[in-house]
């Protein structure tokens, strides 16, 4: 494009590339929502298990993009103690290993999966090509929703001693169009779309197994601790666990022989906290 | 070497006998069912009487607990049973607390875990509580136990998944933890219902399962609540544009509704046929009190013991009913059973 325009003959360009782009946006979300319902895609969809982390590690992959893979995909990982301790010796990072176990213990990919508004594509100018489209618009049933989990949130940020929580968020571009042409700063658009992911019925030929949660206990701690593992990571793991602390004043004369912190020692007894 | 042959016949005789004796001594249940090749059937719990947990309402549906084991008749099959023994609710039950984490529910979890935790607090101290959580996976959180603080522990620590394994936990919840108890059980269920289709137990499976182990169901279902959601949506889709994305997702909505409805159909026959019991809370503030009735039904319900007299054990269905000589009075129990 020449470096200087005429005025009118960039306002043109705008009229016509806005609805263009419109279009191939709506074309777009069309097909997400229709891979999502179903749609037979090009093969089968990986499952990320802690050996595909190992692999990406190993891989070099930079942690960004493993964390991005680990919130967008389906994961079977297994976050019990002993597998996370070899998964720190095999080289992953406490980082995505932090992630991992939010992952584990959250359906926040479904989330993403089933709706547009978090999704980084879409930032939060890019919204302004929506004005007026009722595609993003907040639904009733969200909109309800969306204060459930605020109200939620703050009880628990109201309540938490120790560990922090990562989030994703759509990163943000300066500047932005109407479907004028004009700038314009429009308020955050949200939108969702309802998707069903469905199976043929039938029984597979696996028996049902009924397994069992494991629950960290002192050894486990005392583990996690001598594997290097930082004491935000072991206290994340403590606040999201099934646990079952031994607090004897014999124990806890034994945790700190080992030198465990007194930060966990806090997290252990609010994790045993019968109170809460 | 007549002596060496007499001791080694004695020695032989002596193992033979034991082995013998302890034979006899295993249950003939167990020795059929090492016996049975590994198959999907129910393990058989051996027993000559039939234990039935009965609800009594009046008209006003209050819970009548007034009343004696001559007020009773029973009939299995269309045929009168006499009653062995009778008790009014004092009984300790085992309870399995099924709690789905997945994706579906994981926005309203806290409430249902708040309503869960109230529920164990209206429990009998005698009564044994596990629990069990279903998503892509079952898995038993909490074993038995008494301890009401184990359970709100476990309560408060539940991760959430993605899919819905609900067949497979009703399945497991009945055949792996309620199937070797004996006494009163119940499974309190808290769910919408919708199998993700990922599990490797069909809904007729789960269901002969929860009848073969005499399991009453109570269901705490969430499809009111979600429906109300759904529709709250459609209409507001509808009077939207009409584009097609629009339009994918009406047509996403409707088939999500018939898929609800379709599902509180089958709970509720899963819970009326089990001897339990629906209930379609339309909010969320709404959830305590469910509960609070499972409590109440939990410990006013009488348990009627009976000899059949159709002393046959061939895995037959028998079909039980109970009636009451106060003809206002309304009982509730299972439909029937499985002769084993």
């Amino acid at each position: 494009m020449p470096a200087e325009m005429p005025a009118k003959m960039e306002d043109s360009l705008m009229k016509y590339l806005t609805p263009l782009f419109l279009v191939m946006v709506i074309i777009l979300a069309s097909g997400i929502v229709a891979i999502a319902q179903g749609v037979p895609t090009n093969g089968p969809r990986e499952v990320l298990t802690n050996e595909s982390i190992v692999s990406l590690t190993k891989a070099n992959f930079k942690e960004r993009t493993i964390i991005t893979l680990i919130r967008s995909s389906e994961t079977q990982f297994d976050i019990s103690t002993p597998k996370l301790v070899e998964l720190k010796r095999r080289g992953v990072s406490e980082r995505i290993i932090s992630e991992m176990i939010e992952r584990a213990n959250s359906g926040e990919a479904i989330r993403r999966l089933t709706t547009l508004r978090d999704d980084e594509f879409f930032s939060k100018d890019d919204d302004a090509f929506f004005n007026g489209s009722q595609i993003f618009k907040e639904l009733p049933s969200e909109k309800e929703a969306r204060k459930r989990e605020e109200e939620a949130r703050k009880r628990e940020q109201d309540t938490m001693i120790f560990g922090s929580k990562s989030g994703s968020r759509s990163k943000t571009r300066s500047g932005g169009y109407g479907p004028n042409g004009d700038r314009e700063n429009q308020s955050e658009v949200m939108g969702s779309a309802t998707v069903k992911i469905v199976r043929p019925p039938g029984e597979s030929s696996a028996a049902p197994k009924l397994e069992h949660a494991q629950k960290l206990d002192n050894q486990g701690v005392l583990e996690m601790i001598q594997a290097g593992f930082s004491e935000g990571t072991i206290v994340r793991k403590i606040e999201s666990s099934q646990v079952e602390f031994d607090l004897s004043a014999k124990a806890l004369s034994s945790l700190r022989q080992n030198r465990v912190s007194e930060r966990i020692i806090k997290a252990m007894t609010t994790a045993m906290d019968d109170s809460k | 070497m007549r002596s060496q042959y007499l001791i080694a016949s004695l020695v032989l005789l002596a193992f033979c006998s034991a082995g013998a004796v302890l034979s006899a001594q295993t249950p003939k249940a167990e020795q059929d069912r090492q016996k049975r090749p590994n198959s999907d059937a129910t393990i058989a719990i051996e027993t000559s009487e039939v234990l039935l947990p009965v609800t009594v309402r009046d008209s006003s549906g209050q819970f009548v607990q007034n009343l004696k084991a001559e007020d009773f008749s029973v009939y299995e099959d269309g045929v009168p049973q006499p009653i062995a023994s009778f008790a009014l609710k004092r009984m300790p039950v085992h309870v399995v607390l099924l709690i789905d984490t997945s994706s579906s529910v994981a926005r309203e979890l806290d409430d249902f875990k708040n309503a869960a935790t109230q529920f164990i607090n209206r429990l009998d101290p005698e009564d044994s509580v596990s629990l069990i959580r279903f998503d892509d996976k079952v898995e038993l959180v909490q074993d038995w136990t008494t301890s009401r603080n184990a359970l709100k522990r476990a309560l408060n620590r539940l991760p959430t998944g993605m899919f819905t394994k609900f067949n497979d936990a009703l399945y497991l919840a009945a055949h792996e933890q309620l199937g070797k108890v004996r006494g009163r059980k119940a499974i309190i269920v808290l769910t919408d219902g919708i199998d993700s289709r990922r599990g490797a137990v069909s809904p007729e499976r789960a269901f002969r399962t929860l009848v073969e182990e005499e399991v009453p169901v109570y269901v705490v279902s969430k499809t009111r609540i979600q429906g109300q959601a759904e529709r709250a949506d459609l209409e507001y889709y509808q009077k939207s544009s009409s584009s097609s994305v629009n339009q994918i997702r009406i047509d996403g909505i409707k088939m999500t509704l018939t898929e609800l409805d379709a599902s509180e159909r089958n709970l509720t026959r899963i819970a009326e046929e089990t001897g339990g019991r629906i209930f379609l809370p339309e909010s969320f503030d709404d959830l305590d009190e469910a509960y609070q009735q499972v409590a109440e039904e939990l410990r006013s319900q009488y348990v009627i013991f009976y000899t059949p007299t159709n002393p046959a054990r061939d895995g037959s269905y028998r079909a039980v009913r109970v009636k009451v000589k106060q003809p206002s009075c309304h009982v509730t129990t299972r439909f029937g059973y499985y002769s084993k």
